[in-house]
């Protein structure tokens, strides 16, 4: 590598100096992308349709067990309807649960913790799972 | 005559400057730049903003840029934008060469400004030596923001408020500084007019009334939220001094009565009023209206304890009111939006979100009362039925938006006599509303030719007639008919044919779309720019082919879920669109050739998680 900085010493440096410069000028100039490409938190949409539903820095857990799969806990979720309690024994023990859907297309992704009949259950309460085959996210 | 240049050689500096200060445009001020060294250096002269990202050393990026713009004027600093410059992104058949002489000349400069390895790492984020920087580099400065700059400290808030005096805006979303620096902000910028202490957790009471008492005179807005030490006891400084405060913003817990009434009772101009604050009662709102005659923006956020009484004196005393915002307010009724609507004639912006106690009544009134209407926002509110639009229809006849999500009750005949009443409205938003059907909307198309931001999202009762009806009756820039699935091809064929402006269109998560339409809207709607196909299961590589065509003007394409494209598809959508910004596209339908290509400009959607 230092071979190749002395072969292009004259009319090589200043190449680079203006490549190094368009780059930071860029930098700068970052105003000219529109701003939804470059600000936001992760979100987590309906595999269903475009609808957010949660937020990465909401996840607790990403080892969590759905009905068909992997599932993950968060503390928040939105944009979902949250349907009708009903007790399930769960893998867990005994919880009150209710399903939640996507507010638009009614998509089922998973469930609300209402109750919890354990000690060690407790921390889920007011919690939501959403199965890993039921959201997506953008990467950027 | 070639090679000769008239224009330098006749006009001095200070010409060109003033030139160059009236571009309005960014892009344009960038071409201005490129034209010769004189007029780089006069751009870099004329040049009063800079917004800066999250970036690898920013100390020393703040150095160079104070040294080129001298006269700049506002830094927005948001550490919430990362931009990551990808080399790749640069092209030619010599990439490698350039490449590797790039990474080589970069390792050249760190090593000669930073001799010591240890600090490379650390300032990935402004830290208060980059504060400094700002300070002595930009003495003119008069507004600066820093947004979740997390190593910014009191101390470099206390070298900027010593060296800009001229400080006009500061805005310390997300800081973790303390009350030393706001005090010396206090004590030294005598011209503070605008204040954001928004998630400033550290500050307490102590700083906020140093600078009150300091520089309250001219401070026209505040800003506190989700701050735990801040009580009643600065906003009575801020009551005491601040005569001039025309804006106020408040979410905290830690807030009750005393500080509202100090506000209301000390500071009369007051003009805008946002409150979160779940301690606060009826007494404080009382006061407002007694007291705050002149207030414009009125806005109650999240289960405050407000009810119709609080409203009643708003409608009584402030007058002027135009724009009132009432979000999950449980305990707000008709009643009370009566009062604000007989006592606020002047109201120009309503925002009625999830108020489940408020209906049809409280609306009729604003229908009945306020003809100067322009904006109507009503989200989650199931009770209010079709009547309250009939005199919404009948007496606000400017009305130029109406947004409406989950308002199960509305149905055909409040849209109807929407669009027959209010004639120029511009922007119709319904998500939801699954009561609303063709019928509706065939009237908007018929009678409101104004309309140029159309968005029926997930309202399953909408057909394809409905959207012929808007192609020919309405000048259409925007269109979103997601998850609306009875609309197929006819209906985006007639957009296509009738709305040649359409410059955005969502048609996600829609079965029957297939690729007429695509065709159809390339050759009808050229200067569209995003483009949203997610979910729509029949369109497929030949319809993307004939939408690209002709639409040179695309920047954004999300086309996920999608599975009758392949990787051909999204390299044709690539490739000939020139001003491609975005692709959103799942990972494993990208050629390594089109990844190679145009990495900067796909987006990919992990389904994998």
């Amino acid at each position: 590598m230092m071979q190749l900085f002395t072969q292009t010493q004259l009319f090589g440096n200043v190449c680079y100096i203006v490549c190094w410069c368009i780059q930071e000028l860029v930098r700068v100039f970052i105003s000219y992308l529109p701003m939804a490409e470059l600000v936001g938190p992760r979100l987590y949409s309906c595999c269903n349709c475009r609808n957010q539903v949660a937020l990465h820095d909401d996840v607790i857990s990403k080892s969590f067990q759905g009905r068909n799969g992997r599932a993950f806990l968060f503390s928040h979720a939105m944009n979902i309807m949250v349907g009708p309690k009903e007790d399930r024994q769960l893998m867990t023990g005994l919880h009150t649960v209710a399903d939640v859907y996507c507010c638009d297309c009614r998509e089922v992704l998973g469930w609300k913790y209402e109750r919890a009949y354990e000690e060690t259950q407790k921390y889920k309460e007011g919690k939501f799972i959403l199965e890993k085959s039921k959201i997506v996210m953008e990467n950027w | 005559m070639r090679g000769h240049d008239w224009i330098n050689t006749c006009l001095p500096d200070e010409l060109i400057l003033e030139i160059l200060r009236r571009l309005d445009s960014k892009a344009s001020h960038d071409a201005s730049s490129l034209v010769c060294k004189r007029w780089l250096g006069l751009d870099r002269l004329s040049r009063s903003t800079l917004r800066i990202g999250a970036s690898g050393s920013p100390d020393i990026f703040i150095t160079f840029l104070a040294q080129r713009f001298v006269n700049v004027k506002a830094v927005y600093i948001d550490e919430r934008l990362s931009v990551s410059l990808s080399v790749n992104s640069v092209q030619g058949k010599r990439r490698d060469r350039d490449e590797s002489v790039l990474t080589s000349f970069k390792l050249h400069y760190t090593a000669q400004k930073r001799p010591d390895k240890e600090e490379e790492s650390e300032s990935l984020s402004l830290t208060d030596a980059g504060l400094t920087a700002v300070a002595d580099g930009f003495s003119k400065l008069e507004k600066l923001s820093l947004i979740w700059c997390s190593n910014v400290t009191s101390f470099g808030i206390m070298s900027l408020g010593q060296k800009c005096t001229f400080l006009k805006s500061l805005d310390l979303q997300g800081c973790y500084v303390g009350d030393q620096g706001l005090a010396v902000v206090g004590q030294c910028c005598k011209q503070l007019e605008d204040l954001n202490l928004r998630f400033c957790e550290s500050l307490t009471d102590v700083g906020l009334v140093e600078l009150a008492t300091k520089c309250g005179k001219s401070l026209k807005s505040l800003g506190v939220a989700a701050c735990a030490r801040i009580t009643d006891k600065s906003l009575e400084a801020v009551g005491s001094h601040c005569k001039s405060l025309e804006t106020l913003s408040l979410d905290s817990e830690f807030i009750s009565n005393k500080g509202i009434l100090a506000i209301a009772e000390g500071c009369p101009l007051l003009k805008v009023l946002k409150l979160q604050c779940i301690n606060v009662t009826d007494r404080a709102l009382m006061a407002v209206g007694v007291s705050c005659l002149s207030l414009e923006m009125l806005a109650l956020h999240s289960f405050q304890q407000f009810t119709d009484e609080g409203l009643r004196s708003i409608g009584k005393g402030c007058k002027k009111l135009k724009n009132l915002i009432l979000s999950d307010c449980n305990f707000l009724g008709d009643r009370g939006l009566e009062a604000i609507a007989t006592g606020c004639t002047e109201l120009t912006h309503l925002e009625v979100n999830g108020c489940h106690n408020i209906g049809t009544i409280g609306l009729e009134s604003v229908g009945k009362s306020c003809p100067r209407l322009t904006e109507l926002a009503l989200y989650y509110c199931q009770r209010i039925g079709n009547f309250a639009l009939t005199e919404v229809g009948r007496g606000c006849k400017y009305l130029q938006a109406l947004h409406l999500v989950d308002c199960s009750s509305l149905g055909d005949e409040a849209i109807c006599s929407i669009a027959k009443g209010c004639r120029n409205l511009k922007k119709l938003h319904i998500r939801r509303c699954y009561e609303v059907g063709s019928k509706g909307i065939i009237a908007v198309g018929e009678n409101c030719h104004s309309l140029t931001d159309l968005s029926l999202r997930f309202c399953d009762r909408v057909r394809d007639e409905a959207l012929i009806a808007v192609g020919q009756g309405c000048p259409l820039q925007y269109l979103n008919v997601s998850g609306c699935n009875q609309i197929g091809d006819a209906g985006i064929v007639a957009i296509a044919r009738g709305c040649p402006q359409l410059a955005c269109l969502d048609v996600s998560v829609l079965q029957n779309l297939g690729d007429m339409a695509l065709a159809e809207l390339g050759e009808g709607c050229p200067l569209l720019k995003d483009i949203v196909l997610s979910h729509c299961h029949q369109i497929t590589d030949i319809g993307l082919s004939h939408l690209v065509k002709n639409c040179q003007m695309l920047e954004s394409c999300h086309m996920v879920y999608c599975p009758g494209t392949t990787a051909a598809g999204v390299a044709t959508v690539v490739s000939s669109c020139p001003n491609i910004k975005k692709v959103l596209v799942e990972k494993w339908k990208v050629s390594s050739r089109t990844k190679r290509r145009a990495s900067s400009v796909l987006s990919y959607l992990c389904v994998d998680l």
